[in-house]
């Protein structure tokens, strides 16, 4: 519908300059009646200025609306996991009491092992200092699962003095998950994720990696311009969000290929008493 | 048919695709990449410089100027074909307003009736185009350091 209107006064804008060329040219109006209307004309160009952007700006706010309820979501059943496991915990603990008690040590040995594999991922992404990222990540686990991809992680850093705000982090990583995703859905064998953090003394960086096909140099140079798109019509917000979120925080979107990965490098930020 | 003469196209039609073509950029929320912005410049004021000298009815060059644009927007600043086409027509109907606004008293002021007349004194027609460039110059520059974009993402984005 955007679209439609952004063309439709674009077309307007255009008939309405080339109509004033056209009488300037048969000097049907005298020069100085041509510039007042003129004038009026450059008013009304501005005025389709604000429109288009403030309609770009809904599209905009429409896409982090849907990003955010996601990532709502993705905290709701985060709550949900972390509330049914530690309800669970209790009864682990009475099986494992009883087990240990009737002297079925191996028995209560096995039956930890799996306990804890059960929970292995969650306890994993507790090692972020980011609660918004670890929402995402397990919202983002539970969609890998169904659609049989192996999301794997490599947590180096906690990412604690990452300063990102909760939109900016669900509008970056959220967007490169599911273009992950998306990628890593088109391979049927071994389709993987990699979700890894890292730092240095002044920087964080986080990496999205996924076993899709490579990326064409044709595809790298157009990737992250507005509306550009592989996917189809009305699609093509996700890497130029990215790209803008993660200049906002005068970070880096860097793109290696084999496996394709997207690395955000963002500088640290430490928090001071004062 | 305007026998626009070849010197016009070097120091009337290539600056003013110059600025067109940043102002393109800024409205398209990219960086300047001047190599790009100069080539597209130059390839657009030779298309522009072509069709004048066709043997076709006043206005419909403009028509083939928003497509050339387009497509040289596209190619050389990477965007998505619908918003080259929207980029394209906003920055010429940018140019047709301010050369009305600019050019049209500057004329008057000088005695003449129409912008015809000068056609054939190419410094004339050259330096009378020149307002209209410095202003809409001017106005990419504010544009630009404001960080205002029309197709990019996020109105403080680059």
């Amino acid at each position: 519908m955007n679209r439609l209107l952004i063309i439709a006064l674009s077309i307007i804008t255009f008939l309405v300059a080339s109509l004033l060329d056209i009488l300037n040219y048969l000097n049907f109006i005298n020069v100085l009646h041509m510039a007042l209307i003129s004038l009026l004309v450059g008013f009304y160009l501005i005025t389709i200025i604000i429109i288009i952007r403030t309609l770009k700006d809904k599209e905009e706010f429409r896409e982090l609306v849907t990003k955010q309820n996601e990532y709502n979501d993705n905290l709701n059943n985060f709550i949900t996991v972390l509330r049914s496991e530690r309800h669970d915990f209790m009864n682990h603990f009475t099986v494992l009491g009883g087990l240990l008690s009737i002297g079925k040590a191996d028995l209560a040995g096995d039956y930890l092992k799996d306990v804890l594999k059960k929970t292995k991922t969650n306890t994993q992404l507790m090692v972020l200092k980011q609660p918004v990222l670890i929402a995402l990540l397990n919202g983002k686990l539970s969609q890998t699962e169904n659609k049989g991809i192996k999301f794997n992680f490599k947590l180096e850093s906690s990412l604690e003095y990452l300063s990102i705000n909760s939109i900016d982090i669900t509008a970056i990583f959220g967007n490169l998950i599911d273009n992950a995703i998306d990628a890593a859905s088109l391979e049927n064998n071994s389709a993987f994720i990699l979700f890894q953090t890292s730092e240095s003394p002044s920087t964080y960086t986080i990496s999205v990696s996924n076993s899709g096909p490579s990326i064409s140099e044709e595809i790298q140079s157009k990737m992250f311009s507005v509306g550009f798109s592989t996917k189809g019509s009305g699609r093509g917000y996700g890497l130029s969000i990215v790209m803008s979120a993660v200049e906002k925080y005068s970070g880096i979107l860097a793109l290696s290929l084999n496996p394709t990965t997207f690395s955000v490098t963002f500088p640290k930020i430490m928090k001071t008493d004062d | 048919m305007d026998n626009m003469p070849v010197i016009a196209v070097f120091f009337q039609s290539v600056p003013e695709e110059i600025v067109l073509f940043s102002l393109a950029s800024v409205f398209l929320g990219l960086k300047m990449q001047w190599k790009r912005i100069l080539t597209a410049a130059v390839i657009s004021a030779f298309a522009s410089y072509l069709v004048r000298h066709l043997p076709i009815s006043f206005g419909f060059h403009i028509v083939v100027g928003v497509i050339v644009n387009a497509l040289l927007i596209y190619y050389f600043l990477n965007r998505n074909l619908f918003y080259s086409f929207c980029t394209s027509i906003i920055v010429l109907a940018s140019l047709i307003i301010a050369e009305n606004i600019i050019q049209n008293p500057v004329l008057m002021m000088l005695g003449y009736k129409s912008p015809q007349e000068i056609w054939n004194n190419t410094f004339l027609r050259v330096v009378i185009s020149y307002p209209t460039i410095i202003a809409l110059a001017i106005i990419t520059g504010l544009l630009h350091k404001r960080k205002f974009s029309l197709f990019g993402t996020g109105k403080n984005k680059k």
